[in-house]
């Protein structure tokens, strides 16, 4: 038997829980797009019910369908032009009128809408009560309730899914009578641009009409036509004129009133409203007095988990890949001067290997980001850096790109899409590489154990967070006050009501974005190993002029390789920040992957070693440099060259390569001048510069 | 210069804004001042003439936290400022209008007598 395939989206409100559907539908079979690639705006999956096999496509939240945010373009542009069989709104059914509204719109679309109305249990506990077969067919959609996070209707709420595909007849969308003048203005604009446009069904007209009414930027550009722009000022007029409220506000106010008036016949709230339980936790988590420790105190513990955590899981994977590079050395003769040998080794195990040992620490930061969003506080982050934002001119939005920057700058750029206007969204996208992603993690993680005392530890990494966060703000304000000068667009957000994240949304949640990163170390992590391996390893020095002792061989060879002649090129440069031409070599490296710079070392290291067993990197690092190198580096890292990977995001989401470039030239010459301010000053007053 | 004047423009209509209401008052929205930009995304948060707002912390400072229809949203207080509410027996024109729109329910009647009759 031939199975029906059919596509369904996932479409409802920021918090409704709409990720927490798509997690129950599709399990484990969901794949994220291609990084950066295209598709992680919209998540799909598959899932089998019956004899139907179902793709379910999951939307960014929204609130309308309006072309305000990218995220709304986004989603409207899947539901116009891709047509899914269904469309499962999901609503959130404590807070039905708002849910509602979007819902609305999607019908008005002409899509096959499937109501779900999800923590139907906590409506229950507050006191609502639905006549849903009575709603149901005011609406003129199916409702099904679910409970997301019980895992509770699902199979209920494919039931509808396939058996509203299987009925033949055409959607029927809520007629909404907008009443005179509205109505007829409709029709008017209708005739307009049908006569200068082709639509396909009689629906997409009438959506058209409407939405050119309500000043969609999008659609008119669609349109365009002078025509029918004229009709759309005129109606929009004398709407106006009629009942005192542009078209747009009367359009909505009307779709309310429907909703409404649907919700009065079959809603009842038996209960009078009363302080829900997110409200009691509020009054203390974003108190005007205990709020910021509180969020300072998170943070802390955020960084905390990742290192106390993350160290032991680290030390067993170090364990592993020493142990792995013996045991593959081992199938070589001993003194064997094979290239395969020393490229398997010291190149792919060598230079992934430092990689992979940081896994865990990137797992858990990822985690405790997921923790943190799932659970709603990130929104009450934001509310309380709000203030704060102001004063560098960006708003408390800003700051969850910001935040999300921590684990990795390109979700973070991404994230940069909800805000809505462009000079907020740009200054935010320049600064985000400053927030010390993940992959600088591995620098620091083997950076400061090796020159700074275990007190110096915790205090220290925090400091070289703070130096980022402080730099950002900074670059933020000059930003705002030359480039993009402007007022700062409203803000505006949802606090969502507390909930216990599940360990399924946060497994998912940190396995999507961990596992670019594990991938980018399966990819281009090793292609660069080996690159780098080979920079490191070619052209040899001739056997010939064999020089004096075994340390000076190794140095003289290592310096008659290409990296060592391009490390020596540039090491003027670097000479004053401290930094040799080893370093320079791994900076190189860097720029294609941050993480890339430890494992470049390590093969410089390894490769130039007497014995590669006899001594770690960390003790080589120490008898090699001053604590106030490694500070320098670490800072360097830190502001200097965004990866490649970010570039090219900031040149997709701003859509030009001026904004990428000046972000690349931006950084590396402001790390360049700090760090040489630093070295400079530091050597002077003699700190740092050890025994 | 042209902002003061939309400002006592929208004044002279008897609208407070927003980010001057003392917390735990009860106001109901009136519009938005200074054009219409972002009309429709208030709409879709639920802030529509007549639409009850509660405010739930105003610090004179920072952001404001206000109920609408069931759910908590913050306003940046530039947003706050441009937002005209009155209080309850403020502006009885609007008012009239949420009742009429929301009690009549104009469009049901028609839908449910057609659904139930297909």
């Amino acid at each position: 038997m031939k199975m029906k395939k059919i596509i369904v989206a996932l479409a409802g409100n920021p918090n409704s829980g709409k990720t927490t559907l798509f997690n129950n539908l599709t399990g484990s079979h969901q794949h994220v797009g291609n990084y950066p690639g295209v598709t992680v705006e919209k998540k799909e999956g598959y899932c089998r019910h019956g004899d139907v096999e179902i793709t379910v496509v999951d939307l960014p939240g929204t609130y309308s369908l309006t072309a305000y945010s990218i995220e709304e373009v986004v989603t409207r542009n899947f539901l116009v032009m891709n047509k899914p069989d269904v469309v499962v709104c999901v609503i959130d059914a404590s807070n039905l009128e708002r849910n509602l509204y979007l819902a609305l719109q999607i019908m008005e679309l002409g899509a096959r809408v499937v109501l779900a109305f999800n923590m139907s249990d906590m409506a229950h506990a507050r006191g609502i009560e639905f006549n849903l077969p009575l709603l149901a067919m005011l609406l003129g959609a199916p409702i099904v309730e679910t409970v997301g996070h019980k895992n509770m209707g699902m199979s209920e709420l494919l039931d509808a899914v396939t058996r509203s595909t299987g009925a033949e007849v055409q959607p029927k969308p809520p007629e909404i009578h907008y009443g005179e003048p509205v109505d007829s203005a409709i029709a008017r604009v209708r005739r307009a641009a049908a006569a200068n446009h082709r639509f396909t069904d009689p629906h997409e007209e009438y959506w058209v009409a409407l939405k050119l009414l309500e000043n969609d930027a999008e659609v008119a550009k669609r349109i365009n036509s002078d025509e029918a722009r004229q009709v759309v000022l005129s109606e929009q007029a004398r709407i106006e004129s009629v009942l005192g409220d542009s078209a747009e506000m009367i359009i909505a106010d009307r779709r309310y009133g429907f909703i409404a008036g649907a919700c009065r016949e079959a809603v009842r709230s038996t209960v009078e409203a009363r302080r829900t339980r997110s409200e009691r936790i509020d009054e203390i988590v974003i108190h005007r007095v205990w709020g910021l420790p509180i969020f300072l105190g998170m943070m802390y513990l955020v960084f905390w988990l990742t290192f106390t955590v993350g160290t032991p899981p680290m030390e067993w994977l170090e364990i592993l890949f020493g142990w792995l590079g013996g045991w593959v050395a081992g199938w070589w003769p001993e003194n064997s001067g094979s290239m395969l040998k020393s490229l398997v080794v010291d190149g792919i195990i060598g230079g992934v290997g430092g990689v992979l040992v940081f896994l865990p620490n990137i797992f858990l930061l990822f985690l405790a980001i997921a923790a943190l969003e799932d659970s709603g506080y990130m929104a009450r982050a934001a509310f309380m850096m709000d203030r704060l934002m102001h004063k560098i001119g960006l708003h408390g939005k800003s700051f969850i790109p910001m935040l999300t920057g921590f684990g990795c700058s390109i979700p973070a750029i991404m994230a940069t899409r909800t805000l809505e206007n462009q000079r907020d969204r740009l200054t935010t996208m320049l600064v985000v590489p400053l927030m010390s992603c993940g992959a600088r993690l591995p620098i620091y993680a083997l950076i400061i154990p090796a020159f700074f005392p275990e007190i110096w530890r915790a205090p220290m990494l925090w400091m070289i967070y703070i130096i980022g966060i402080a730099l950002a703000i900074g670059c933020a304000k000059i930003l705002r006050a030359t480039l993009f000068k402007g007022e700062s667009e409203p803000f505006v957000m949802e606090l969502p009501p507390y909930r216990l994240p599940t360990w399924k949304g946060l497994w998912l949640h940190m396995w999507e974005r961990g596992g670019l990163y594990l991938k980018k170390a399966g990819t281009v992590i090793l292609g660069i190993s080996i690159v780098l391996w080979a920079l490191t390893s070619f052209p040899r020095l001739p056997e010939s002029n064999a020089p004096k002792t075994e340390t000076e061989q190794q140095a003289a060879e290592l310096a008659h390789t290409f990296a060592g002649r391009i490390g020596r090129a540039i090491e003027p440069a670097l000479r004053p920040m401290g930094f040799d031409w080893r370093i320079g070599t791994a900076m190189i490296g860097a720029f294609a992957a941050k993480e890339v710079f430890v494992a470049q070392l390590g093969i410089v290291y390894s490769v130039g070693a007497a014995d590669e067993k006899s001594e770690s990197l960390r003790d080589k690092l120490r008898e090699k440099y001053s604590p106030l190198v490694g500070f320098c580096i670490m800072l360097f890292m830190l502001i200097s060259t965004p990866c490649m990977a970010t570039i090219a995001v900031t040149r997709r989401e701003s859509n030009s390569w001026k904004w990428a470039l000046f972000q690349l030239g931006g950084l590396t010459a402001m790390a360049y001048v700090l760090t040489l301010i630093v070295y400079q000053v530091g050597s002077a007053l003699g700190l740092g510069l050890g025994a | 210069m042209r902002n003061t004047f939309r400002e006592s423009s929208c004044r002279a209509l008897n609208d407070t804004p927003l980010s001057s209401v003392s917390p735990g008052s009860l106001v109901f929205f009136g519009k938005a001042c200074g054009g219409c930009g972002f009309t429709a995304r208030l709409a879709a948060l639920g802030l529509v003439p007549g639409a009850p707002i509660e405010v739930c912390r105003n610090d004179g400072r920072g952001p404001l936290l206000v109920r609408v229809k069931d759910s908590r949203i913050m306003l940046g207080r530039g947003m706050a400022e441009k937002l005209l509410v009155c209080y309850r027996f403020g502006c009885p024109g609007r008012m009239m209008r949420h009742i009429a729109t929301t009690a009549f329910a104009p469009s049901l009647a028609p839908v449910q007598a057609a659904r139930t009759g297909a």
